[in-house]
């Protein structure tokens, strides 16, 4: 049994008003283990931040099922982190109270809270900036607090709905490293979805290329980019390499045919 | 050359430091001018009492008083009325607001019986609360309650619809209760237009203080001011208009200053 599984999955969003049926999902088959990092890619429009929401437990399928260990998702869990692209954090704490939510909602006591908080900020490596307040930071900061939120809870599982897809280039390279260095250390399954081609092929262990109207899955590639990143070969090497600029142009050629390269 | 900082096409950045100043400078030469027209005789002081005039009359208002009470027992009546009117919109209209932004049900109930009172001038329902309510202090409480109540319950209302989806997922995410989301997220992330709404609230209640105190009052601001327009007391009048205003323009800065130190993020994400 695999540890997450979505079985002939559907959602359609129903007729409102003057807007017709959206087929956001259509027979989706996927399954997912327990520490792989899943890159999910595709156009606007192609359902991927559908299919995260599905097991964040944001929305239920219209048809088919979602499984987690067997059980199916009813909603929202401690289990499933989450890391949203923007407006997640809760601007009236500071950078340790927002990392600190979780447990508080938990009614994690106060000493174990605190061992953890710092842990995660460590992390993250923001500990320096724990008792500023979370507007002054910079974005890519932001992020980092976001990240040392979900993590801080300890889940099984981390959503990321395009968490960097509001940074600038470099920050968004560094993060790149921070997610793969966080991953690698605690193996955790993490689900990212991205914009980036080249973001998609540098950290996932597996890619799920989709396309729009309906949403599907047009193709599951096993990827080894992030493993080699790991070992300690040279990120720019990895991303220049012959191997890496193929798969990026195969995956170009599925998502944009006509347009060719643009993102 | 130093750097400047790049103008806002609106000047909104150039008026936000200018603009203490321009009010200040506005608000003087609105008093040189009242000096001026009295002084130069070109206004009877029936209707336009000279500035020294409405100055002395304060004194006077203070010490002898008019019409049975002293200016600050006036004043202490109609701070009661505002306030306790205020205190009381503050315990229901918040959490109703609260309660209309969570619960389609609570807006449908609630939702046309606010927006048709609303706009209804106080004057319009006081006839209808003499009746239901007498002539005493409740009726007078209930006509300022009902003007402050619209504005704090509607922007409530707005203020937790206004929360970002996103930091209610992520609540869920990490484990939240409804109620722990109401009290971390939904009510700090709506504060900012709570404290909008009791600001513009507050204004409406000294607006509507002048219509309560119109039937069988014997103290109060606007009483006395009423009282005042019967004798043609226009100095009174005009101290009783001046200290209306100048308590309520000293309880809205006291709310800017309460929105600085509740809600510095307010504008920042």
């Amino acid at each position: 049994m695999s540890f997450i599984a979505y079985e002939d999955v559907s959602v359609v969003f129903p007729a409102t008003g003057k807007k017709e049926a959206v087929t956001a999902l259509e027979d989706i088959h996927l399954q997912l283990e327990p520490t792989e990092l899943v890159v999910v890619i595709g156009r606007s429009g192609c359902g991927k931040t559908t299919l995260l929401n599905l097991l964040a437990g944001f929305m239920s399928p219209s048809k088919g099922r979602v499984l987690m260990d067997g059980l199916p998702i009813v909603g929202p869990g401690v289990e499933r982190g989450a890391v949203f692209q923007k407006n997640a954090l809760m601007p009236w704490f500071n950078v340790r109270k927002n990392v600190e939510l979780g447990l508080i909602f938990q009614k994690i006591s106060a000493e174990a809270r605190k061992a953890r908080v710092e842990e995660c900020l460590a992390w993250v490596g923001l500990e320096e900036f724990a008792n500023h307040r979370v507007y002054e930071l910079s974005g890519g900061m932001q992020q980092r607090v976001g990240i040392a939120r979900a993590l801080a809870g300890d889940p099984r599982i981390l959503l990321m709905d395009e968490p960097l897809g509001a940074l600038d280039a470099l920050t968004r390279e560094t993060l790149q490293e921070l997610v793969l260095d966080i991953w690698n250390k605690s193996h955790k399954l993490i689900l990212l979805i991205t914009h980036s081609i080249e973001e998609a092929l540098f950290m996932g262990t597996k890619l799920v290329v989709m396309t729009p109207r309906p949403g599907r899955i047009h193709k599951v590639y096993p990827l080894d980019f992030c493993q080699k990143f790991i070992a300690g070969d040279d990120a720019r090497a990895i991303k220049s390499s012959p191997e890496f600029i193929a798969l990026r142009e195969e995956i170009m050629g599925v998502i944009h045919p006509k347009e060719g390269g643009a993102l | 050359m130093t750097g400047q900082p790049v103008k806002d096409p609106l000047f909104r950045h150039y008026l936000a430091r200018k603009t203490l100043l321009i009010s200040l400078v506005t608000s003087l030469l609105l008093v040189v001018l009242w000096w001026l027209v009295t002084a130069m005789g070109w206004v009877k002081p029936l209707f336009l009492p000279s500035p020294g005039q409405v100055l002395s009359k304060l004194g006077e208002l203070f010490s002898t008083g008019f019409a049975n009470a002293t200016l600050w027992e006036h004043a202490r009546a109609s701070l009661f009325r505002v306030f306790s009117a205020f205190a009381l919109a503050c315990l229901t209209a918040i959490p109703l607001g609260i309660f209309m932004g969570i619960h389609d049900l609570a807006k449908g109930i609630l939702d046309p019986v606010i927006e048709f009172y609303r706009p209804l001038p106080p004057l319009a329902y006081l006839p209808l609360i003499i009746i239901w309510l007498g002539i005493g202090e409740t009726a007078k409480v209930v006509l300022i309650y009902l003007a402050v109540f619209a504005p704090v319950c509607l922007s409530t209302r707005a203020g937790v619809r206004s929360v970002a989806r996103e930091k209610i997922l992520a609540a869920a995410t990490l484990g939240a209760s409804r109620a722990q989301i109401i009290r971390h997220i939904v009510i700090p992330g709506a504060l900012p237009e709570i404290l909008t709404g009791l600001r513009v609230g507050i204004g409406f209640g000294w607006t509507t203080l002048v219509a309560a105190e119109m039937v069988a009052a014997t103290s109060g601001l606007g009483f006395m001011v009423l009282n005042a327009k019967d004798f043609l007391a226009t100095d009174v009048v005009l101290t009783g208009i001046l200290v209306i205003g100048g308590i309520a323009y000293g309880f809205d800065m006291f709310m800017r200053l309460l929105e600085r130190w509740l809600v510095p993020w307010k504008g920042q994400e």
